[in-house]
């Protein structure tokens, strides 16, 4: 691999400290992208919906979500708005919002 | 998005939410990110990493969640900061990942000259790092 991406894992401590215990947790990640971030906690939450527009990155997520994380995450291609014109109020104990601001 | 698209963004986060649950914001602070290249003898500073609208979103993303605390839907609880570091294997590594992924990155030629200058000779593991301060912050859903 030519590019890592935070290998100090400084970015999951920081994430841990604030959000605190994850488990039994239902998780929101906006902006998930590849799964970078949400493949280092998912397996501390009860459930997790992953978001993001961009199609060929979500297809890059749904290839590389580690098996064991598969029946715990859930993946959209939508938008944020897409997302919420659903019937999904008030269903979330965690958001995570990436980057994506 | 304006900082108008995104607090309509944080007030949607909000009604996704059960009462009382928690928002963690993760976004980069608008100081330019550090490039380093780390040699055997240490790491050596070789610029900064510039934006073309100057990191204009990242301060826009701050007054959003600014304007989102100060009209009462969220309370701000904690505030953090971190160090994000990319590694990149080589000048040209560096280059290929912002042309994917950072589409406003600006590499200076100056920058890129000291980068490759100090690439220049026999490899011996060297990388470049980009160095990023992302602010972090905690919020509770308010009702």
């Amino acid at each position: 691999m030519d590019v890592r991406l935070d290998p100090e894992e400084n970015e999951i401590h920081a994430l841990r400290t604030l959000a605190g215990p994850l488990t039994g947790k239902r998780v929101l990640e906006i902006g998930c992208g590849d799964g970078r971030l949400t493949w280092r906690y998912a397996s501390e939450a009860a459930a997790v919906v992953g978001l993001d527009p961009d199609a060929d990155k979500l297809q890059h997520a749904r290839e590389d979500c580690p098996a064991s994380l598969r029946e715990r995450v859930e993946l959209h291609d939508l938008g944020l708005e897409e997302f919420a014109a659903g019937f999904h109020t008030d269903r979330f104990d965690l958001a995570i919002l990436a980057w994506s601001l | 998005m304006q900082t108008e698209g995104m607090v309509h963004a944080l007030h949607t986060i909000h009604d996704l939410l059960k009462p009382g649950g928690v928002l963690i914001d993760i976004h980069p602070g608008a100081d330019r990110p550090e490039i380093h290249v780390c040699t055997p003898s240490g790491a050596q500073f070789a610029g900064y990493l510039e934006e073309s609208d100057d990191f204009a979103e990242y301060r826009q993303a701050q007054a959003a969640l600014d304007q989102a605390v100060g009209a009462g839907v969220f309370s701000a609880q904690h505030r953090g900061r971190f160090a994000f570091v990319m590694h990149a294997l080589s000048p040209q590594a560096l280059r290929d990942y912002l042309s994917e992924n950072w589409h406003d990155a600006v590499l200076r030629p100056d920058v890129v000259g000291k980068i490759e200058a100090l690439f220049a000779g026999p490899p011996a593991g060297e990388e470049v790092t980009v160095t990023e301060k992302v602010n972090i912050a905690r919020l509770r859903r308010r009702a």
